[in-house]
């Protein structure tokens, strides 16, 4: 059903829809907490173990108590991205998000990149933790790029992915 | 009664809607049942928060003394000529003073050194004229 209504990620959007969570939250310094934001967005972040099957569960959006739940097991900056992750599905695909079709997300995300709406939600989620208005406040500052993921609270990996997508570098 | 095969993935399977994408297609219910000991907040979640902002603050500071410091290196390189002048006004004087004692002293040289008195006085009031002309622009 809802799988044919989007072909190719849509990356304008989750940027202009970050962007705007951002200004309408005032958040004008980093890090961007995305707890926060659920928080005045109503959503509940719970951090809880997965057990069995669902033990390499990153985390999920449950529409039943709109709240999002991420596997304690994880890494801080890897939490936070799922849970920016989550955001962005609920911002950008909630009926989507709210239908059978919806899928959690597995720590184990190479299948999942190719699915648009996983793209468009991690392009939402880096958008959101990591925008570009307050990368360019640092960028020039001889910061490290491991200093600024610990800025950004993000992971050293995501950092480098968005130096290299926003600034070439 | 023959009974139904074991399925191949096992437990698993039961976590999965599609049997085409076995690997990363769950089912959200059975994820759901799968959490355990959930809580509200996460300790180290909040303590990567903290480094963060710390390194904000921190940032923020250095940014801010090198903006001071910046300020006053301007400052300095703006009245450097000042101090400069001011030293020569100094000198000047001086040079005028020396000289007129050597005049007193050596008064058949007292030509030759009020002469040199009135070089140093000159560029004196010259540097004077230069820190007061800066002063009123």
């Amino acid at each position: 059903m809802f799988g044919n209504t989007l072909d190719r990620p849509d990356y304008r959007r989750a940027e202009r829809e970050a962007e705007r969570l951002l200004r309408d939250m005032d958040v004008t310094v980093p890090p961007v907490n995305p707890i926060t934001i659920a928080a005045e967005l109503g959503v509940k972040v719970w951090f809880a173990n997965f057990t069995g099957t669902s033990s390499n569960v990153s985390g999920f959006y449950d529409c039943k108590d709109n709240s999002i739940y991420v596997n304690k097991d994880e890494y801080p900056p890897r939490q936070t991205f799922t849970i920016a992750h989550e955001l962005g599905h609920k911002m950008l695909h909630e009926e989507w998000a709210n239908s059978g079709e919806y899928k959690v997300l597995w720590r184990d995300v190479a299948g999942q990149e190719q699915d648009a709406k996983e793209v468009e939600a991690n392009a939402f989620a880096a958008n959101l933790l990591m925008p570009k208005f307050l990368m360019d406040r640092y960028i020039d500052r001889g910061i490290s790029p491991s200093q600024m993921a610990t800025l950004f609270a993000v992971s050293l990996p995501a950092m480098r992915n968005r130096l290299s997508k926003l600034y070439g570098l | 009664m023959a009974s139904e095969p074991p399925s191949p993935g096992g437990e698993r399977d039961i976590a999965l809607t599609s049997v085409t994408d076995r690997v990363i297609i769950t089912d959200r219910d059975a994820a759901r049942h799968a959490t355990a000991g959930k809580e509200g907040a996460d300790p180290e979640l909040t303590r990567n928060f903290g480094q963060a902002v710390h390194l904000q603050h921190q940032l923020d500071d250095k940014k801010e003394t090198n903006r001071y410091k910046e300020v006053r290196y301007d400052k300095l390189i703006e009245l450097s000529p000042v101090i400069i002048a001011a030293f020569v006004v100094i000198l000047g004087f001086a040079v005028f003073i020396g000289c007129m004692f050597a005049a007193l002293g050596h008064e058949t040289q007292a030509e030759y050194w009020a002469k040199q008195g009135e070089r140093g006085i000159g560029t004196a009031v010259a540097a004077l004229a230069y820190i007061f002309g800066k002063s009123t622009k």
